[in-house]
């Protein structure tokens, strides 16, 4: 498939996207992927799926009524029709008071250097995979366990554009398993992500979780009540996201976060921040809106810092870099984020 | 298009496929988002390609191209079928055991009087600015969000039985919330017009502007409604509610494929085993649960599933006894069917088809009762509209429900508010304790548009009705 594109010829439909929108103001962007998965269950392999796709998304404004619009069709016929219904929808649009212009090169800031492509990830095959998956299921095969999960490897492209002059490009890759095995009275789960494919080994992920089902073996009840709980790094991962609630919804008293800015919200040893450029799990060096994406510290030493907040928050009049911003184009943005272990380790204990 | 899809087809079975299929789906959809008096968002986006499906080598491949053209539908073939060679390194020692299914041709079409994508956007627009202005009226009320989603789908699917299928279905729907807040916290209601595979006149025909003011009461009202108590109480539950609460633990519970464990790694598998089928006593007697895929206006209803097999209606649950599954042509002979219930959908081009929620609904009871009647005939109990928050277990067996607004039931009335009502149950026990479903003037049919399901997930829709039910002695509060 080709659905992947280079710089340059991302870049070229998007300036012809631009030069259609005769717009005051425009943001184009280009997404693509290129996917390929194997499920397994029962010890076998259950699906094979290879896909890919680019979607053109078509922002226009005037003054202060904006509209957008999407195609898969990069044909220039349909690069004209879709540009054609941004602006028709940006024309009856009541102006949204919270609108802002396109970010211009200077607001965008310095982006970050992120590592986030490589290139046998790109490359890894289906038989490839059918491979680890092969290799994954003996190891739950000889522990006497059934096996079910997935591996799947892929890569993507975010090119934007806009009237103001701004052009950002990132691309990067991706590869994840995820691996249940089951024991007549027990079950283990184990995941591995990465954005090289080469740190991914589905043989010790498979034991992990062979392992986990093993020691989960002759469960006892659990007594209702309050107790101690250890979260595994996946399950903590899995809570962070609620701890993250937009600036607006916040300040109207809409969040449960109402109130508690600089406020004490978990224990001393958690720190939450973000970094983009961290090789363990590179994020985009720009967020939606083109803005660079910057290292942020949500909860510092168990106190909270700042809620998610869209550009028009930080600074309702205008744009400032005086606060970080984490706008995108959906205004509730989802924040890349990595918890700091503080002296707890690798885990986070909750009482 | 047509020719596109045989040429796909050639070139499986050319390279080998014993089986195969290829779809074409061309999607539009339009979506507007107002907060308070501001059009948060209006967007309209349109996607099209190809995904073609093969068994090969007794694996499944499948490969999607995005582009409709001789060239890239060919080799979205080839790729499946290597895709499918890969697979059979580690496949199933049987292979797999597609089910026979006879061609079939035609087209459906979903009736739509009022295309939504005609009506312009200034009354739609206008008209959630309406809502939101009467539900801000509302002294309390800090917030009030609405939105509308169309969507219009045309597929043609082509398979080496010799089928040839193709439908266009519509969907329309629109929903707000009001959120009223004080110094201490907040609340929300909501109102819908659940989506529904219909035309432009649902939006007309839903009193969503006048039921503002009530919901924005409503909001203010939880508040200060009491908390929830702790402790056993019947549940009448309208089926505004009862749609999640169906959908989570019947819906997903009886499709094969989870049951077989071929979802276990991500979405789960299920307590409702292929052993105990004709015999698990999944309710009480009153329980009635149908799957029907030519309802009218439902969101699954399209003709035909992308197995190719006809819609169909059939019981999942009678007489609270578990008789069978949502099913496939893969899976089907799991359970000594022969042939599909026609299950098998795909939420896009680039999907993979999968098990996914018929349209299924509790059914009436047979004795005549309203909700008047039902709640009159209860003496202490708690009555739950809408869909809230949910958890269960990856074997839908054990499970906790809140709802949008509750209200306390004494001796027989409607009373106050309550707040932050939940309920915990094991889903038999759950079901075992229904004991009042009212009538058909009663059932109702809700639209889910939001189910998630695979890996990569893929989104699908269905509807989910029901009459008002009773539930005796659930515990609630459990999450205090």
């Amino acid at each position: 498939m080709t659905s992947m594109m280079n710089e340059q010829q991302a870049m070229e439909i998007l300036e012809r996207a631009l030069a259609a929108a005769d717009a005051e103001s425009a943001v184009v962007s280009l997404g693509g992927f290129e996917r390929c998965s194997m499920r397994f269950a029962n010890n076998a392999i259950t699906q094979s799926v290879a896909r890919g796709n680019a979607t053109l998304s078509v922002s226009c404004a005037y003054g202060q009524s904006h509209g957008a619009a999407s195609t898969n069709d990069l044909s220039s016929e349909s690069i004209a029709a879709v540009v054609e219904r941004a602006r028709s929808i940006a024309r009856v649009s009541p102006p949204d008071p919270e609108y802002l212009p396109p970010v211009t090169p200077e607001e965008a800031g310095a982006y970050p250097e992120v590592a986030a492509h490589f290139e046998r990830t790109a490359r890894h095959d289906p038989m490839d995979k059918a491979r680890g998956v092969q290799a994954a299921i003996a190891r739950a095969v000889a522990g006497g366990m059934r096996l079910s999960g997935a591996f799947a490897t892929g890569e993507s492209f975010h090119a934007l554009a806009n009237s103001a002059g701004l052009r950002a490009w990132h691309r990067s890759t991706h590869a994840g398993a995820h691996l249940t095995a089951l024991a007549a009275d027990g079950s283990g789960w184990a995941q591995q992500m990465a954005n090289d494919v080469g740190a991914i080994d589905l043989e010790s992920t498979a034991a992990r979780a062979v392992d986990i089902a093993e020691r989960s073996r002759n469960p006892g009840e659990a007594a209702p009540g309050r107790t101690t709980v250890i979260l595994s790094p996946a399950a903590a991962a899995g809570l962070i996201g609620y701890l993250t609630c937009d600036a607006k919804a916040t300040d109207e008293g809409r969040t449960f976060l109402r109130g508690k800015m600089d406020a004490r919200v978990c224990g001393e040893n958690i720190t939450l921040r973000s970094d983009p450029a961290d090789p363990r799990s590179p994020g985009s060096p720009f967020q939606g809106n083109g803005l660079a994406s910057r290292t942020l510290r949500w909860v510092e030493n168990g106190v909270l810092r700042r809620p998610a907040r869209d550009a028009f928050l930080v600074h309702p009049h205008g744009r400032s870099d005086a606060l970080p911003v984490d706008g995108n184009d959906t205004r509730r943005p989802v924040p890349h984020r990595r918890r700091t272990a503080g002296r707890a380790g690798p885990t986070v204990a909750v009482q | 298009m047509k020719e596109l899809c045989l040429r796909a087809l050639d070139v499986a079975r050319g390279k080998g496929a014993a089986y195969a299929d290829a779809r074409i789906i061309r999607t539009r959809r339009q979506e507007i988002a107002t907060e308070d008096q501001r059009v948060s968002s209006v967007s309209d986006g349109e996607s099209a390609g190809m995904g073609v499906r093969v068994i090969a080598e007794g694996a499944w491949g499948f490969a999607a191209a995005p582009r409709l053209d001789n060239e890239s539908v060919e080799n979205a073939a080839v790729e499946a079928i290597a895709i499918a060679r890969a697979a059979a390194l580690a496949k199933a020692p049987e292979g797999i055991r597609w089910a026979r299914e006879e061609p079939r041709t035609g087209c459906f079409r979903t009736p739509v009087r009022i295309d939504p994508f005609t009506v312009p956007l200034e009354e739609k627009i206008a008209l959630l600015l309406a809502i939101n202005a009467e539900v801000l009226k509302v002294k309390g009320v800090r917030k009030c969000h609405s939105h509308m989603q169309f969507k219009r789908e045309w597929r043609l699917l082509a398979n080496s039985d010799g089928s040839l299928i193709e439908s266009e279905t519509c969907t329309s729907g629109a929903n707000y919330q009001a959120t009223a807040v004080d110094e201490s916290t907040a609340k929300r209601r909501n109102f819908s017009a659940y989506a529904r595979n219909i035309g432009y006149e649902h939006i007309r025909e839903t009193p969503l502007l006048a039921e503002a003011t009530r919901v924005g009461e409503e909001a203010v009202a939880q508040l200060k409604g009491k908390p929830c108590p702790v402790g056993r109480k019947d549940l009448v539950l309208h089926p505004s509610h009862l749609c999640l609460t169906m959908h989570e633990s019947i819906g997903h519970a009886t499709e094969l494929d989870r049951v077989l464990g071929m979802e276990e790694s991500l979405a789960g598998s299920s307590f409702a085993t292929v052993d105990q089928l004709d015999s698990l006593r999944y309710g009480s007697p009153l329980m009635n649960v149908i799957c029907d895929n030519t309802m009218p206006h439902g969101l699954a209803s399209r003709g035909w599933d992308d197995d190719g097999v006809e819609a169909q209606r059939w019981p999942v649950i009678r007489d609270g006894i578990l008789v069978d599954y949502q099913t496939s042509r893969e899976v089907c002979h799991a359970i000594g069917a022969t042939r599909s219930h026609g299950s098998c959908r795909a939420d896009s081009w680039a999907s993979i088809p999968i098990i996914r929620q018929s349209n299924l609904g509790l059914a009436p009871g047979t004795e005549r009762l309203s909700l008047e009647e039902l709640i009159g005939d209860t003496k202490d109990g708690i009555y739950i509209e809408g869909t809230g928050s949910f958890s269960i277990d990856q074997r839908r067996h054990n499970f906790q429900f809140g709802g949008d607004c509750f209200w306390e039931i004494k001796n027989g009335r409607k009373g106050a508010i309550l707040k932050d009502v939940t309920y915990q149950a094991i889903t038999t026990e759950f079901w075992g304790s229904l004991d009042a479903v009212c009538d058909e003037r009663f059932w109702t049919p809700y639209g889910v548009t939001n189910c998630g399901k695979g890996d990569p997930q893929q989104i699908a829709q269905m509807t989910h009705g029901s009459a008002p039910a009773r539930f005796r002695q659930i515990s609630v509060g459990g999450a205090r």
